[in-house]
């Protein structure tokens, strides 16, 4: 291993967890890292010492987006890319190698060769929904700090066994919401100003819960590992419209099915449920009540569900325009906020860290001084239990409750069925 | 008013022809008829066997796959004997305990507790993982004599063993070398941990500090042990801090 | 080793004694912040952010900063202001006091913002005047101070501190959105200085409502032209139109208005034509109506925000009495009819670009209403403009404008292979490499980053 990794620097964690289950794998796989001149830093860029040594694990989509911010610091050493595509793979290479002038990048198809790499502090994944929470939690048995896109989880089960090891392991973790504090300043700051007093309800316009694929089989490409891309998910045949397509939900695109994504309710809603939640100070919380209206009998109106926090705040999704109250605060079309207009004491608006303007360098400062980034995964957990909740009521037609505690719906035996999947083997967290 | 049985009846039929690909527009009959059963005994009794019916030989494996879907959502110890048939089958092992893990009956655990014994080296782990899932408690003496064998079975039973976190599923961790290779001795730890984390939220202190120090011990000074030290001790921290919160 | 020797401490004391089992934590915590491994340390860094709650834990991790090297003093001091407890305070002030590091000033004047309140107002706002970090820190801690009598104390900064800390003052106080700050704003918005000036109108831009509108119309009228004048401009714009109350907002505007001067109000023709509505459309009807002051009426006109005004540009379009008042009313249709918020749905905005297209006489105005036209995005829209790649004088914009409906994917992959054959054509077409490059980028099914 190079020199690089013999001292520790800038605050920077020095990893060496489980040596001894992961050194062999490790040294297998890792790729040579020779020290260029880059390596030694100029003016502007430190040296590798001080870098922090990233890999990507799926690198197409937003993962490419990822990949480009991360791979555009200064203080950051990208090394590899992971993706069950080939060209995706060879396009997230490509453009490392670019970046450093050299052809130094590994790419892997299965993400734990990136993983046992012992040289790589830090990782982005942007996989689908289904892997996110086994990628997460063997990244921190692998003590790897991680970025891990949005909508963090698929089921609710995952979210505290992915916290836990988090927070076993002491990992940075950071959702991937860039929009929480980026877009939705307009409602944050007049909420945490105090300015509408306590927020009492929250109208939401998103997409609704994913549905069941039902694709035909088309011959899988050769550049796609079709096993490893479904992973934990159940075995379907390839489609193109299974795995493709970037942000639809309304199908012909992975987000759309139930397999692999909680539907555009978890993935837009991780943005709109992430910006009014964070607005409305609900962070540390979780809905207690879920309460499913029924489309009107004339079925012009349809079934629309809300939840009803322990402060009282309630959101509703897609709640019939003549039902809702007169907004003091909207976003766009999407948010309609309610406050009661009393005095409020004012709050100061949390920022990024250590001065960064965007969610991916608030990341990076974090893994440098171990603070909980804006994101951190166990907010990320409370605000995404909403749009899992909504969708489990949508798919169940009725009312629940949720006891935060236990992590359980009450005395409701078959919602109950609903908060985690079978995984399939190998896969287990 | 009472569910129709009589509408279900084509929708079945052509769930048996089932392929994917084909026009599905009639999954939303039984798809609706499953979210209505809900507080009718007798429809779910229908739908049950309707669906565990589906799982015989001659359907499709996508036609399976949708009933044990719904088999996920209102299976009973009624519909265990059909999916447990399935569990030995590679290509439908997955979608069975895709149900089994869910349905709360005793019998499913036992099904997939047999099924563990049973089943090829390959599904193993998919039995491992169900039960560990469900917490099973039963399921302890089964899985702990796997950590001593095949690496990847040692390392999903510890996992699963860590999720149960009973006393004996606990000592049977701790008589597992947390430092062994291919991946059991860092599974052994972590579930080492969890269940520490389970005491700990559960108030018993003492317990999970007994097995933060009986870890940290384990490990001290040992070549590449230092992850595992830290998560000691940061447990460690945490025993002392929930005492003094509770103070 | 330690692990094992605070284990043997924990038993000592985890007898019945609850005060000797809470120092035990922070014990074990300070233990580990001595080490010199880094990840234990980090560890114990991490006790001190969430764990050994209390203040007299507080003061014990404070009183590390003392006997601490510079670089540990900065990471300790992190963890301090992530604890959030002011009983870290006294030890955190003296040794703020007492360091020159930059590092540590830094850090200190972080954890005063984050645990501190009115009292700490003063020490912070001396640090405004030095150079950054340290400033930038200042301003941030400045903003993070909880309570009230913390944004009374900076009312008093802004009132009566040094010419450089005073628009810094507003600022932080209009970024804490303290409304109590508003009145001073007010009076603020024409002080001599034009620092404070600025600073006191971008506050009001902010927290502005009806009742600041008189007083920013004086700020206005006051502000230098240039950057000065635009800026409040700005500012009083987003009082009338976005801020709570914009629309009471727009017709206090007007009161003003009508109040005005001749001199005045020519100075706030801008800001009554861009803050647009029913009340200052009868004012251009009436400058309209006078021919001394119809080049008024179209200057106001002319930068109305959004379309309803189209049919009366058309009128004035038709009888325009120079060419350079035709070339202005042609400009401004060629401006509102294709942007987002323009009042008119897709389809309209479409047949209002049509409508537009057979005025335009110069190719350059051409040009800009076929490339303006792709901020609709719609399959019309991509179909309006595809004749256009085969005329060469329009070739380019119309290239751009094909490429711009292509990035949006949605779009593009429902009509897949009609913008395939018009991505070919634009490679073949355009001279801009960075259109050839998106055009085989959409092509191949991939996106594109805007740089």
């Amino acid at each position: 291993m190079a020199e690089h990794r013999q001292h520790e620097s800038r605050g920077k964690t020095r990893r060496h967890f489980f040596k001894t289950t992961g050194a062999t794998a490790a040294a297998a796989y890792a790729a040579p890292y020779i020290l260029t001149s880059k390596a030694l830093g100029d003016a502007t860029t430190p040296p590798a010492s001080d870098r922090i040594v990233m890999g990507g694990i799926g690198v197409g989509n937003q993962g490419k987006s990822d990949q480009g911010a991360f791979l555009g610091r200064p203080d950051v050493q990208y090394v590899a890319v992971c993706d069950v595509r080939k060209k995706w793979r060879d396009e997230g290479k490509e453009r490392v190698d670019a970046k450093y002038g050299t052809k130094d990048c590994a790419a892997y198809v299965d993400f734990r060769e990136l993983l046992a790499r012992d040289d790589i502090d830090a990782v982005h994944i942007a996989t689908p929904d289904h892997w996110h929470s086994v990628m997460t939690i063997a990244a921190c048995q692998a003590g790897k700090d991680i970025y891990l896109q949005k909508p963090e989880t698929l089921t609710l089960r995952e979210g505290p066994l992915m916290i836990a090891a988090a927070r076993r392991y002491g990992r940075v973790v950071s959702g991937g919401s860039q929009r929480v504090l980026g877009d939705y300043r307009s409602i944050v700051d007049p909420i945490w100003a105090g300015e509408i007093g306590h927020v009492t309800s929250i109208d939401i316009s998103v997409g609704g819960p994913s549905m069941l694929c039902t694709l035909p089989a088309q011959p899988a490409p050769p550049d796609i590992d079709w096993d490893l891309w479904l992973g934990p998910a159940p075995w379907e045949p390839y489609n193109s419209g299974r795995c493709d397509g970037n942000f639809g939900t309304g199908g012909n695109s992975w987000r759309s099915y139930y397999d692999y994504s909680g539907g555009s309710l978890t993935d837009w809603g991780a943005h709109h449920f992430g910006g009014t939640i964070f607005a409305a100070d609900l962070l540390d919380l979780q809905p207690t009540k879920v309460t499913f209206h029924p489309a009107s009998a004339d079925g012009k109106e349809a079934a629309y569900v809300s939840v009803a926090y322990p402060n009282g705040t309630e959101i509703f999704h897609n709640r019939p325009a003549r039902l809702r109250p007169e907004p003091t605060l909207t976003f766009k079309d999407a948010l309609r906020i309610v406050g009661d207009g009393k005095s409020r004491p004012a709050k100061p608006v949390p920022e990024y860290h250590g001065g960064e303007t965007s969610i991916y360098g608030d990341f990076i400062a974090c893994v440098k001084t171990r603070q909980r980034p804006f994101r951190d995964l166990e907010p990320a957990v409370n605000t995404m239990t909403a749009p899992h909740l909504i969708g489990i009521a949508y798919r169940l037609g009725r009312s629940l409750e949720w006891d935060r505690a236990t992590q359980r719906f009450v005395a409701d035996e078959q919602a109950n069925r609903f908060l985690d999947r079978a995984r399939r083997e190998p896969w287990i967290i | 008013m009472p569910f129709d049985l009589a509408t279900l009846d084509a929708p079945f039929a052509a769930l048996k022809g089932y392929d994917w690909g084909a026009d599905a527009a009639w999954l939303k009959t039984i798809d609706d008829a499953v979210v209505a059963a809900h507080g009718d005994a007798a429809l779910g009794a229908d739908l049950e066997q309707r669906l565990a019916a589906v799982l015989g030989a001659g359907t499709s494996r996508a036609a399976k796959e949708y009933a044990c879907r719904k088999l996920m959502m209102i299976g009973t110890a009624a519909s265990v004997p059909a999916l447990a048939a399935l569990l030995g089958d590679a290509d439908n092992s997955h979608m069975a305990r895709f149900a089994l893990e869910r349905i709360p009956a005793p019998e499913a655990a036992q099904a997939l507790r047999d099924a563990l014994g049973t089943v090829p080296p390959g599904l193993q782990i998919g039995m491992i993982e169900s039960l560990g899932g469900r917490g099973d408690a039963a399921s302890v003496p089964a899985l702990a004599r796997l950590l001593a064998g095949d690496p990847k079975l040692a390392a999903a039973a510890a996992t699963a063993l860590g999720h149960i976190h009973t006393p004996d599923a606990l000592a049977a961790l701790t008589a597992a070398d947390p430092l062994a290779g291919s991946g059991v001795g860092r599974a052994v730890v972590d579930a080492r941990l969890m269940t520490a984390e389970a005491l700990l939220a559960s108030g018993k202190r003492a317990e999970a500090r007994s097995v933060y120090e009986a870890l940290a011990n384990a490990v001290q000074g040992k070549p590449g042990a230092k992850g595992v030290e830290l998560a000691a001790a940061r447990g460690l921290l945490a025993c002392l801090d929930t005492l003094a919160a509770a103070s | 080793m330690r692990i094992v020797l605070v284990c043997a401490l924990l038993v000592l004391a985890s007898a019945p004694r609850d005060r000797a089992i809470a120092q035990d934590a922070v014990g074990m915590i300070l233990d580990l912040v001595g080490r010199e491994d880094v990840d234990f340390r980090r560890l114990g860094l991490d006790g001190i952010r969430h764990g050994a709650k209390g203040e007299d834990a507080t003061r014990r991790f404070a009183a590390l900063l003392a006997e601490r090297t510079p670089e540990r003093q900065v990471e300790l001091l992190h963890a301090l202001a992530d604890r959030g407890d002011p009983a870290a305070i006294p030890a955190v002030a003296a040794l703020l006091s007492a360091s020159r590091e930059p590092a540590v000033r830094t850090a200190a004047i972080g954890v005063l913002g984050a645990t501190g309140g009115g009292a700490e107002v003063a020490v912070l706002s001396e640090s405004l005047a030095a150079t950054d970090p340290e400033r930038a820190a200042a301003k941030r801690a400045l903003i993070t101070l909880r309570g009230d009598d913390a944004v009374r104390t900076m009312i008093e900064v802004a009132k009566s501190g040094t010419p450089a800390v005073r628009p810094l003052a507003i600022d932080i106080l209009a970024e804490r959105r303290a409304r109590a700050a508003v009145p001073l704003c007010a009076t603020a918005a024409i002080d001599a200085d034009a620092g404070v000036r600025r600073a006191a109108m971008r506050a009001l831009g902010k927290l502005g409502g009806p009742d600041e509108v008189p007083a920013m119309v004086r700020g206005f009228l006051t502000a230098a032209p240039g950057a000065e004048r635009n800026d409040a401009e700005k500012a009083l714009i987003a009082v009338c139109t976005e801020n709570p109350g914009k629309a009471q907002a727009a017709e206090s505007f007007l009161a003003v208005f009508k109040a005005a001067g001749d001199a005045d109000r020519e100075s706030m023709l801008s800001p009554l034509g861009r803050i647009g509505g029913k009340g200052a459309l009868a004012i251009v009807d009436e400058l309209l109506a006078d021919p001394a002051k119809r080049d008024f009426g179209i200057r106001v006109i002319t930068r109305w925000p959004d379309a309803t005004v189209a049919d009366r540009l058309f009128e004035l379009l038709a009888a325009a009495q120079t060419p350079a008042e035709r070339d202005t009313l042609l400009a401004a249709l060629i401006r509102i009819a294709p942007v987002p918020e323009n009042k008119l749905n897709d389809k309209q905005k479409l047949e209002l670009v049509q409508k537009i297209l057979p005025l335009c006489q110069k190719d350059e105005e051409r040009a800009k209403l076929v490339e303006r036209v792709n901020a609709i995005r719609t399959v019309e829209v991509f179909r309006f403009v595809l004749p256009f790649l085969d005329d060469p004088k329009l070739a380019e914009p119309a290239c751009k404008s094909v490429v711009e409906l292509a990035h949006h994917q949605k779009l593009r992959d429902a009509h897949k292979d009609d913008f395939a054959k018009a991505l070919d054509k634009v490679i073949a077409t355009t001279k801009n490499p960075e259109l050839v490059e998106r055009a085989t980028r959409y092509k191949e099914g991939k996106t594109w980053e805007r740089k």
